[in-house]
């Protein structure tokens, strides 16, 4: 069984003597962003390979890095690299896939890249009109998912450094509906997860996707990381070779872990 | 391409950008996934060797004695392959006078015996020296090269990442620092003439030279030789294009 959930204290605390209790579980805690990629792995952990049940936890890089170095939990699900002073002797983090978001516009529009401090400019509201940014002379619509939604604040943190969009974007329900409206509106633009640019076939012929800093969004520049909002997840352990959450890190980088990667519209690295 | 066999990078952020421009056009002739996982520095990415959680470390200096140590307590060895030499450059504000200094002087200025510009030529000021950190090669290659083993940087020294170490030269008319050739911006920053010979005039006359390397730990995969190989050719034209400029 795979349980999102909270994690109790008392299922891996130490005891007084200081010796570990014994568990079932693989405990596992990091960002929501990974929550989909870790639990698809639990669960194909378990079903091929007999492996126990898995609890994961939401709650940031930050607190899942602090609780793997205390041995709280078996592995953190980091969406960033670690710092110098966490890089410490004991602390293992392994890249397991990559994503991207892109930057989308109306095939009309005669833009084929920008800057990331120009594409900021016009996400935040801070520049309406496309021809400041070497663009016709058409007012700029930003089209958003709704607030709340997770692929708004993905793009929120990949794309504006987790700074928000300007007040006047406009917000649609979902991939689909947000790709047919940069569809029909030819001074759209708009930020989409790689993967469900890619999963949502309609419209794609009237849609555009810009470079940024002159770097094309592509497989090589997402594995070598020129494309500048790309992505990036790891799983860190703190415990020794051979313990549980070591044989979910293998698993993870795995063909089978990697094929889950994929499945999922990220792209593998292992 | 998306199945094809994937090979990790990690480490200096001095030789970053050049590798992801090697190998995103080595990836559009050979099946291969290269993954570059950021600049972290070269120490880190010798780390990521002996954890295993990398395949190739990108270096801008050598394998520290301890970390060899390590490996060979664990039947293991590193193995370095020199992708290109780049130059090492003093650099000091566009105001500041001086053109040249020597290898000495350096010494001098950067293990703290010498603190005034006055002492070498320059107006009566005290010396700001900034060093990197020490998980950079770079500073190691520094260090090694002028100050050899027997001497470190002063502990007035003020530690700061390339880019801090930039910015405050840029700002501050007498400090001084170091940065590789390949990372060197050119706005209100001046490299200086190391014992009389600029680096761009003449590369193969130029004494602070450091290997730029990418290491491997163990046995090294054919995929991953094949690309090493690669990477060094890659290198070795640049640095012969170089000589004849």
């Amino acid at each position: 069984m795979v349980l999102a959930g909270a994690v109790g204290a008392a299922a891996c605390a130490p005891d007084p003597s200081g010796t570990r209790h014994r568990r079932e579980a693989l405990l596992i805690g990091g960002a929501s962003a990974m929550l989909p990629l870790t639990t698809a792995l639990a669960q194909a952990l378990m079903r091929e390979r007999g492996a126990p049940a898995a609890v994961i936890e939401r709650g940031g890089s930050l607190p899942a890095y602090i609780a793997a170095s205390r041995h709280v939990i078996d592995v953190a699900a980091m969406t960033r690299a670690l710092s110098d002073s966490e890089d410490s002797a004991g602390a293992h983090q392994y890249l397991i896939a990559r994503g991207r978001v892109d930057i989308v516009v109306n095939r009309a529009l005669s833009v084929a890249g920008l800057s990331q401090s120009r594409l900021r400019a016009l996400l935040t509201g801070e520049v309406k009109h496309w021809a400041p940014v070497g663009g016709p002379i058409l007012p700029v619509t930003v089209y958003v998912h709704a607030r709340g939604a997770a692929a708004r604040a993905c793009a929120e943190q990949v794309v504006l450094d987790g700074g928000e969009f300007g007040v006047d974007a406009r917000e649609c329900a979902g991939d689909a509906k947000l790709l047919a409206a940069v569809a029909a509106d030819p001074g759209a633009i708009a930020c989409i997860d790689a993967s469900a640019c890619q999963a949502e076939g309609s419209d794609q012929g009237q849609l555009a996707r810009l470079a940024i800093d002159g770097v094309a969004a592509s497989h090589a520049t997402v594995l070598t990381e020129r494309y500048p909002f790309t992505y990036s997840f790891y799983l860190l352990r703190h415990g020794r070779p051979g313990d549980v959450g070591d044989a979910f890190i293998r698993f993870a980088r795995s063909a089978a872990g990697q094929a889950i990667v994929a499945r999922l519209g990220l792209v593998g690295v292992c | 391409m998306h199945d094809a066999p994937a090979l990790q990078l990690t480490g200096s952020t001095t030789l970053l950008h050049r590798m992801q421009r090697i190998a995103e056009a080595y990836m559009a002739t050979h099946a291969l996934r290269l993954v570059i996982n950021g600049g972290c520095g070269t120490m880190r990415g010798y780390k990521a060797l002996l954890d295993g959680t990398s395949d190739i470390a990108m270096a801008s200096g050598a394998v520290p004695e301890h970390l060899a140590d390590l490996a060979a307590a664990r039947g293991r060895f590193f193995n370095e392959t020199i992708v290109t030499r780049d130059a090492l450059l003093p650099l000091v504000n566009g105001a500041n006078p001086l053109k040249n200094l020597t290898r000495l002087q350096l010494r001098h200025i950067f293990s703290g015996r010498i603190a005034n510009w006055r002492a070498v030529g320059g107006p009566d000021r005290p010396i700001e020296v900034l060093v990197g950190l020490p998980t950079g090669g770079v500073s190691a290659s520094w260090r090694a090269l002028l100050l050899g083993d027997e001497d470190t940087f002063t502990p007035q020294a003020r530690v700061a990442g390339a880019h801090e170490r930039l910015a405050h030269v840029a700002q501050q008319r007498w400090a001084i620092t170091y940065i590789p050739r390949m990372a060197l911006p050119t706005r209100r920053l001046k490299a200086l003439r190391v014992d009389g010979v600029a680096d761009d005039a003449a590369p193969h006359d130029y004494p602070l030279r450091a290997p730029m390397m990418l290491v491997t730990l163990g046995r090294l995969a054919p995929v991953a030789a094949r690309f090493i190989a690669h990477a060094a050719s890659v290198g070795a034209g640049s640095q012969a294009q170089a000589g004849h400029e």
